[in-house]
């Protein structure tokens, strides 16, 4: 349950482990997520319970269902991704752990 | 970009001219159990609801992926009154959390 405490909270942070917990569809979107998976990912803590409200990510590295991955809240490291100075992306995969 | 199911409108009878042409809707951010329904349930007490600046015309009922805070600004190249922006409507959400 994301309480407004927890909602605040992880909109402050901005780099962050977290959990692919699944992917999204857009029917209508901004130009610049042509073509761009989105990843549900589920902000969490060191020791794997959640830490904040559910993101769509963007994916440079792909990843899994269930894949740790770090997500950088910025929106600096999306654009330059989908190439595109004034996308509105946000969240995005920067790295994919193996543990 | 966190999703939300567009609740409601908003008729603006003034506007900033910085705001441009797109309309402002009225969202309720969604949680797991939401997630688990495919966005569909009993939308969720603990949050607060956001205005948020559409261009890309959703209506009450959709899914919309916003971004919020300064970040709405980004995908414009002028000076705009915005907090939230609405990033494009969902067709699917697949959640195995």
């Amino acid at each position: 349950m994301t309480t407004r405490r927890e909602y605040r909270r992880a909109a402050l942070e901005k780099m962050q482990l977290a959990k692919i917990v699944g992917n999204l569809t857009m029917a209508s979107a901004h130009e610049s997520l042509k073509g761009n998976a989105l990843f549900l990912c589920q902000p969490i803590d060191e020791n794997g319970n959640d830490a904040g409200a559910v993101v769509a990510a963007i994916s440079p590295f792909g990843g899994g269902l269930g894949s740790k991955v770090v997500i950088v809240a910025d929106g600096s490291q999306a654009r330059r991704y989908v190439g595109h100075e004034h996308s509105p992306l946000r969240h995005c995969i920067v790295c994919v752990l193996d543990d | 970009m966190k999703l939300a199911r567009v609740v409601g409108r908003v008729v603006l009878s003034s506007r900033d001219e910085n705001l441009g042409f797109g309309n402002l809707v009225v969202v309720w951010p969604l949680d797991k159990k939401n997630y688990k329904q495919e966005g569909r349930g009993e939308l969720p007490k603990t949050q607060f609801n956001l205005i948020v600046y559409d261009t890309i015309g959703a209506i009450p009922g959709d899914i919309i992926g916003y971004v919020d805070g300064a970040e709405a600004t980004a995908a414009f190249d002028r000076p705009i009154p915005i907090d939230a922006y609405n990033v494009g409507i969902v067709e699917k959400i697949n959640y195995a959390g």
